[in-house]
């Protein structure tokens, strides 16, 4: 996809995609409210991203996002339980923030695509 | 019979575009152009960085991200249809008969 | 937006959640039957749920979620339990044994109801899930039109 940035465009295809996957995390998650000795589970994305040392993007760069990938992984419980049950209300929060995250994306990606499309089509012509 | 040149018409004054009218530092039309289209580059560059806080996760600040986007957008349209018109103008130059 | 596996996984939620419910109303509605057709007396049933592993294709084993497929929640069984049942003296019952006691189903309707509470909270959880899942889909639908 020319006329946007490379970096951009394999970060926000990857937020996309963690986006994506967080919300089979999140279903599965609720899916398992009642079910005894059910490990929830969560997305590892944005750590990932923290870990590169980034606060401000600025610091990303193409070659340390290749290492980025979002994967699904058991989500840490606070206190020494494990299999803890899951909490409806907080995964009801976390699938407000997910599809509230995506949906911004693809807006913004949506605006830079036409950004791109006005100097493409020049107006009227 | 002599045929003055056209002396009466003064030069004419620097055209200035700021509103207050006093003259801008830079009058000619080509660098216009290009402070113009450096302003744009910066808009659509910082609205990109934007767009990465956005995708790393950061909603705190969502208005301006979109915000940024539609400026971005919009100074593009314009410089697109001043293109547009300067090409036009550009032909009613070629067409005129001399 | 991998709607397909979304809606699946919520589904599967919905329907372990609507089990809970329906499994309640029986218990519930058999709160005082003395007798049932084979002769031995009703027992609460309970719902045994477990989490689907979702069936792995080729192509898929490549995917960073491969370690964990999730599949939602499926119900395992729906058994009956061991509780003891509530004895009520009332001698003139058709049912009552040697020493006049009736014996009840154990059914405890506080606890009944709060499990009904429960499992309809969750099923709105699931539905709000599906609903999530279908606008962020149509959503992707949108890149392209003019905004």
């Amino acid at each position: 996809m020319f006329g946007i940035d490379k970096l951009t465009l394999g970060l926000v295809n990857m937020a996309l995609n963690a986006a994506s996957m967080r919300h089979t995390t999140i279903a599965n998650n609720i899916a398992n409210a009642g079910t005894e000795g059910y490990q929830p589970v969560r997305v590892n994305f944005e750590e990932q991203l923290g870990a590169l040392g980034a606060s401000s993007t600025a610091r990303i760069s193409e070659s340390t996002l290749a290492g980025v990938r979002p994967f699904v992984e058991p989500a840490p419980v606070p206190g020494n339980k494990t299999g803890a049950a899951v909490m409806v209300d907080m995964e009801m929060v976390r699938l407000a923030q997910n599809t509230l995250l995506y949906q911004a994306i693809l807006g913004g990606l949506g605006k830079k695509l036409a950004i791109v499309s006005a100097a493409i089509t020049g107006g009227r012509r | 019979m002599s045929i003055d040149a056209i002396g009466f018409i003064a030069p004419a004054a620097a055209i200035s575009l700021e509103p207050g009218g006093q003259a801008a530092p830079a009058t000619d039309f080509s660098s216009l152009l290009a402070r113009y289209l450096s302003e744009l580059n910066a808009q659509v560059v910082q609205s990109d960085r934007q767009l990465q806080g956005l995708a790393a996760g950061e909603l705190d600040n969502l208005h301006n991200v979109m915000i940024a986007l539609e400026q971005a957008k919009l100074s593009m349209q314009l410089a697109v249809e001043v293109r547009n018109k300067v090409l036009e103008v550009y032909q009613d130059l070629l067409r005129m008969q001399v | 937006m991998d709607y397909a596996t979304a809606f699946a996984i919520s589904a599967s939620g919905m329907l372990v959640a609507r089990t809970r419910v329906d499994v309640t109303a029986v218990n519930l509605a058999n709160a005082y039957s003395t007798r049932s057709a084979d002769g031995t007396l009703f027992t609460p049933l309970q719902v045994v749920a477990a989490a689907k592993r979702a069936d792995l294709f080729e192509g898929m084993l490549t995917r960073a979620d491969s370690a964990f497929p999730l599949g939602g929640a499926e119900v395992v069984e729906v058994r009956r339990t061991n509780v003891p049942p509530r004895l009520v003296f009332e001698p003139h019952h058709p049912d009552a044994d040697a020493t006049g006691f009736v014996a009840y189903p154990g059914v405890n309707p506080v606890a009944e109801m709060v499990n009904l509470v429960a499992a309809t909270r969750i099923y709105e959880a699931n539905v709000a899930a599906l609903n999530a899942a279908k606008s962020m889909a149509l959503k992707a639908l949108d890149i392209g039109k003019t905004s």
